[in-house]
This record gives structure tokens, sequence and C-alpha cells, in this order.
């Protein structure tokens, strides 16, 4: 009985002790909203921003074994950097250089191509000191400025004398194009003879030559010298929101005078304006350019109302006159594809920084069988360690119905250049897996990973965000996945090798306009090579 | 004094010699070989911290045992026990708000525990308990389940598949405490049936320590396993 006894307190003497024979975990914080516990310190410090970075990267960023493949070790970024950020702590004067410097060393090694990191500098009292490492490594090659300066531009093939373009019943050349860019809307006001500025001062100079002007003339006469100092003040301010809201005040404050051209301006359009082409090129070759994947919110009224004033007439319009492009196009190419006379398709997404994954719908969703087009697998966080992921699901982009669309079948090129990105590049993807499909141009800028703008999707996968805009003195923009072709590649920060890689001539296309990367394009659809 | 002192050295000498002679006839006249075969469910709980994610749940799940056993008794009451076994360490992981992200996770290890068998009743019915240590080796991992993609209206994956092991973060070996508690019958002079339930309780972290935040994960896992021995 003793000898029981024993064995059973024995027993549990052992229990007690195997209990301690566990380690514990460190305690994580999460980093989505502008928690105080989280971000207190940060205010003030230089080194506490920086472990919010470096643990909120470890916990939320999707790439870790795709960046120790190219042999980035996290940890040794910790104990190389923290020193150096206590030492900023310690200077009498951090300019807002030396932080970005220095968010630079921490992250540019990091492949993600859409991540952008700001830290407040509170010794300087700005709120956001930016780096984008991204950008960083555009910045680096070698067709940076050619990509990033020069945008597709239809002016030499839509002259029906060059022989480039189509023309209709009447000899005029199929060729449509709009725009809801700030440039685009707001040049015409500040730029074109006829419009805007120059029509006031048009009408300044009539109404001064009067030789007895009535009482509502010299009114008339005040209110255009005013609206003429007024919007001549606003050219030379830099573009923003503040600039928009000043412009649509104007608008409203000197709409009796009915300049041509000052019309208002959405304010949406500033983030989603885009410039949308089309163009019916000889041997029956549509083309359709677009600057944004933006279709969705100017198709869909429902999505519209999130971000543009619908109820406004003007917004109304542009967005009538987009679709008016894209239906041009998308109409253009089933008809002769039924007709049996298509020569090709060009999907021109140079200079496209990418958009609504839903816009895929309108352009690769048109041109493809009904179901769905498998481009990609996603691969999210699960779990808040450095490598738990999820398994591999298929990303896919709608496709039309088969009543709304026959399946093209004649060459599809899609052009891209160095500053194409995001869904321009998941539709550069869709289009290579086309049997038909061909990629012309230069590489793209590797930035295919999804994410998020809003915040409060955080909790869907525990990842995306770092703080919040405008309220954290930590804000990261990264991606709530890591995007893998579907040959189950990572090419993050590498960007899409083009089938047939072609340079652009600057100086011909700015002497001339014609354009060497959509002249190959072109010629391999018209002779097959 | 001194050689009073010595005379009584000698005899304790003798006496822990003489002791030892006789523990040594008595073990040898009763040590016995066994071997036997082992086989039973078990039910693995995964220990992690979810830390901030509130809405993750780490569930048990069953898993099969089966191996072979070698006992060598020392006396009637104690033994030495080594088992050879193929165990696994399933665990579950899902999410309260997204039920559509479910990952059956199905851990297979082979499993050498070394045990002290100590044992106490009767001639044909005995208890026993066994304490020791075990190390294993983490064989492959495969999962089962669905998930959900957010960049693909939130469509639905399953999923079968082998998870592939990734150096840096796994770790393949796992050591710790095992414990049980049994009955064993003797149906005849050599053949016993014993039912056991064990617990092995590993006190290595699934998870290498890769990263400079500490995260441990940790298999507990109990047997119910039933066994056939032969004693020779």
């Amino acid at each position: 009985m003793k000898k029981h006894t024993l064995m059973i307190l024995g027993a549990m003497l052992l229990m007690i002790c195997v209990s301690s024979c566990r380690e514990e975990s460190d305690r994580l914080m999460t980093y989505d909203h502008n928690d105080v516990m989280a971000f207190n310190k940060a205010d003030s410090s230089f080194a506490a921003k920086f472990k919010i970075l470096w643990n909120g990267l470890n916990q939320n960023y999707a790439l870790w074994d795709y960046e120790a493949e190219y042999g980035l070790d996290w940890d040794a970024v910790y104990d190389e950097y923290l020193p150096q950020f206590e030492a900023l702590d310690k200077q009498e004067t951090v300019t807002d250089e030396e932080l970005r410097a220095m968010l630079a060393k921490v992250c540019s090694p990091l492949h993600d191509g859409h991540m952008a990191v700001a830290f407040s500098n509170h010794k300087t009292g700005t709120k956001e000191v930016m780096y984008l490492p991204g950008e960083d490594r555009a910045v680096k090659r070698d067709d940076y400025e050619i990509a990033n300066k020069y945008k597709p531009s239809l002016k030499y093939y839509s002259q029906v004398a060059n022989g480039e373009v189509e023309t209709d019943n009447q000899g005029n050349p199929v060729v449509m194009e709009h725009s809801t860019t700030i440039t685009g809307l707001l040049a015409p006001v500040f730029n074109e003879k006829g419009k805007g500025l120059d029509w006031v001062n048009t009408q300044i100079d009539q109404l001064s030559n009067l030789p007895n002007p009535s009482a509502a003339q010299m009114a008339t006469l005040q209110s255009l010298k005013d609206l003429k100092a007024e919007l001549e003040a606003l050219r030379n301010t830099p573009v923003s929101m503040n600039f928009i809201t000043r412009f649509n005040e104007l608008v409203t404050m000197y709409e009796s005078l009915h300049v041509p051209a000052l019309e208002y301006y959405d304010p949406g359009f500033f983030e989603k304006g885009i410039d949308v082409k089309f163009a019916l090129l000889k041997g029956n070759i549509a083309y359709f350019q677009f600057s944004g994947f933006y279709l969705t919110s100017y198709f869909s009224d429902e999505v519209a109302g999130l971000f543009y004033n619908i109820s406004n007439p003007a917004t109304k319009k542009h967005m009538n006159a987009i679709k008016e492009v894209w239906a041009a196009w998308f109409y253009t190419v089933q008809q002769l594809h039924k007709a049996g006379t298509l020569g090709g398709v060009i999907i021109d997404l140079r200079g496209n920084g990418g958009g609504m994954q839903n816009d895929g719908y309108f352009i690769t969703g048109s041109l493809l069988p009904e179901g769905g087009s498998p481009f990609s697998y996603s691969r999210f966080k699960r779990g808040t360690g450095r490598y738990d992921y999820s398994t591999l699901t298929l990303n896919y982009l709608e496709t039309m119905p088969a009543s709304a669309h026959e399946v093209i079948t004649e060459p599809v090129v899609v052009m891209t250049n160095g500053q194409s990105m995001s869904m321009a590049e998941i539709t550069t993807i869709v289009v290579k897996n086309m049997e038909n499909g061909t990629h012309i141009g230069k590489r793209s800028r590797g930035g295919i990973c999804g994410l998020t703008m809003d915040n409060s999707t955080y909790t869907n996968n525990y990842m995306g965000h770092i703080g919040e805009r405008d309220k954290t003195p930590v804000y990261v923009y990264l991606p709530s996945v890591a995007t893998f072709t579907l040959d189950k590649k990572i090419i993050e920060g590498e960007g899409i090798t083009p089938d047939i890689e072609v340079d652009l001539d600057a100086a011909t296309f700015t002497a001339t306009g014609k354009d060497t990367q959509l002249d190959r394009a072109l010629q391999f659809l018209r002779t097959g090579h | 004094m001194n050689s009073n002192k010595m005379k009584m050295k000698m005899k304790m000498k003798k006496k822990i010699v003489m002791a030892l002679v006789a523990f040594l006839m008595v073990t040898t006249a009763q040590a016995q070989w066994r071997i036997g075969v082992t086989g039973g469910a078990d039910y693995n709980v995964f220990n992690m911290d979810q830390q901030y994610m509130t809405d993750y749940k780490v569930d048990g799940r069953w898993g099969v045992t089966l191996g072979i056993t070698g006992q060598y008794n020392v006396t009637d009451w104690l033994g030495v026990r080594a088992d050879l076994n193929w165990t696994q360490k399933n665990y579950r992981h899902s999410r309260v708000v997204y039920s559509d992200v479910d990952y059956k996770l199905t851990n297979d290890y082979l499993q050498l525990p070394v045990m002290a068998s100590f044992s106490f009743g009767g001639e044909r019915l005995r208890g026993f308990c066994n304490l020791g240590v075990y190390g294993a080796y983490w064989l492959n991992s495969h999962r089962k389940g669905s998930d959900r993609n957010s960049f693909a209206n939130y469509r639905i994956t399953s999923f079968d598949e082998k998870v592939d092991f990734y150096d840096k973060r796994d770790q393949r070996w796992d050591c710790g405490l095992v414990g049980g508690v049994g009955l064993e019958y003797l149906i005849t002079p050599h053949w016993a049936a014993q039912a056991e339930v064990r617990h092995y309780y590993s006190t290595t972290s699934t998870t290498k320590q890769y990263m400079r935040n500490k995260d441990y994960r940790y298999h507990s896992t109990t047997a119910i396993q039933l066994g056939i021995n032969y004693i020779f």
C-alpha cells in the first residue's frame, strides 16, 4: 500500500514538474487600427515606430519565404536598424530626408510592388514621410523615364492620311476617346483656345471695348475679371483636393457666365479619373487603351455611388462618355468577330497602374468563355507566424455569360511597359494564358499581390494594413495576400517579361506621334510574326 | 577506535555486497522479457497562442496509434518498457466568423517512448503505470478542408493535400514526457492483454524558433490503446 501511495505521489509531482517544461510565446499586438496601447510610444520615438513597422510586417506581410530566397534575414534587419533608430531619438533634429533614407534602408529589400511605408516625423511635424520600395525599384530601370513620361496617344494613328485607321461610311476615322483625369478635364479650362480662361479673356476684351456698356454688361465684365483672377491663381496652385474644392466653388459662383469647359469636376475623378481610347486600326484591329482599372465605377451606378456624385449631370455625362468608348470597342470586336473580319485585338495597358479587379469582366471577360478565367493563386496568412500560410486558392477573373458575348478566337495582344502594374499585370497574365494571346512591350512593374484599401477588412484575413492613414504615426499599405502565377511562382517585384520585347522610341514618338511599340503590335497582328 | 571504525566499515561493505548479490539473484530469477503489439486511438490537442486572432480556433482531433512493444521486467513490479509506434497527432484550425476557413491537419509521427513500468495487483489481473520519456520524428503532414478567397468573390476552395515541410519553420523532432496507466490480464502464462490510457506531453515546439518573436506550439496527445504481449 505504501509503495502504491508513493507511486501516485510521484506521478502527481511529475505532472506538476512537466507543466513547467513548456515555454511561453511572446505576446503580440495587432496594429490594424489606431490603438493607444500599440501606437502611443510611437508618437515621440523613432525606435518605437521602427518596432511597430518591424513587428507589423513580421505578422502581416505575406512574402517572407520569397524574401528569404532573396537572402533577406528580417531578424538581422531588427538587430541592425533598431540601434540606428534609437540614435535618431537622441539627435536634436531629424530631417524628413534622413528619416526617408532610414525607411529606404529597412524596406528597400522588400519586393512587394504596392507597398508604401509612412512614418510621421515628430521632430519636424511632418505628418507623413513616405517611402515606396516599388517606386525605388522602378526608378532604377533603364526604361523608367520613358514609361513614366510618355502616355499612349492616338494622335498619329487617328489621322486618316497616315493610313493606320479604318474609316466609317462618311470617311471619318473610327476613333473615340474620353478622359476624366484632372489633366484631361481641366486642361481645356486653362490651356485650350476658345474654352475656359481663353474664352474669359476674349469676353473681357470684347466687353472692355464696348463704347457704351450697359449696367448688366459692366457687371458681367467685373465677374469675368474676377473669374480670370481666380483661375489664374488656381493655375499656379498644386493639384489637390483643395484645388478641386475651390475649382468647383468657382464653377458654382460663375455658372451664369456659361464659360465653355468650366463645369463641375467630380472629386471622385481625382483618384479614379481615367483616359480611355478606342480605335479601329487598319486590318480591323480593335485597339483599346485605358489608364486605370476603374471602368466598373463608371458602368455601375451602385459602385459609382460609392465614389462619385452621380446626381451631378456633369459626372453622369462623363460616366456615360467613358462607357461609350468601351462599348464602341466591345461591340466592334463582337461584330467583326461574328462577321469573321476581326483582324485582332490590342489591349494597351502601358502606364496603367491597376485598380478594380471587377474590371476584368469588361476586358478579358469579354473575350473569354463564361465561367471565369483562372489567372493566379492567392496565399493568405493563416497565423501570426512569419511562415503561417494558407493553401493556394485559385483566383478568377469574372467573364461575361455566353448570352452576352462570343468568345474571341482571333489574336489578342496585350501591351505593357514598366508602369503597368497590379490589375494591368493580372490582365497581362490572363492574356498570356490565352492560346491566342501575345504580350508585347516592356517588362511590367511587378506588383500583382492583391490588397484592399479598407482597414475594416483587416480581420478578413488578419493581414493587410499596419496602422491607419492620417491617424497613426506609422502607416503601411501592403498586400493582403501573396499572389502566385498559375505555375506557382511569385513574380512580385520582377514583373512580367513580354513575349516580344520592344522599346518605345521616344524621339520618334515626340516628333511624329508614331509609337514603335504599337507599330510592333500592329505588325504582329497583320503579319503573324 | 580506529580499528573499530574499520571493522564497522568492513561489515557495512559486506552487507551491501551481500544485499546486491541477493537482489541480483532475485531479479535474475524473476527477470522476464515480453514483446507485443499495441493499437488504438489518440486525441491530440495542439497548444498554440492565437494572439490577437480572436476568432481563430484550434481544436483537437482523433488519430490512430499502432506499434510494437518490448519490456524487460526487473522485478515483479518494475520493468523497463520501450515502444516503437506510429502515432498521429492531428488537429484542426478554423475561424469562428468564417466557417469556410477550416483546416484539418493530419500529422504522422514515428515515436519511441522509453518508460519505467510499475505494476501492482493480483496474479491474473494487474494494474500498471508507465512513466518515461519519448522521442519522435515527424514523418509527414497532410491537410484537408476549405478556405475562402477574398480576391475571388469569396469562392470556397476545398483542398486535400500533402503539406511540404519548410526547413526554416518546422521542427521535425519531437521529444517529451510520457505517462500512462492501464490494466493487464494474464490470459495464459505466456499471453497477456493490456488496456492503457497514455499521455504524450511534448516539450518540443513544432516550430523552430526562427523568428525574433518566440512562438511555441506543442502537441499533447492522449492515446487509448490495447495491446497483446507474449511473455517469455
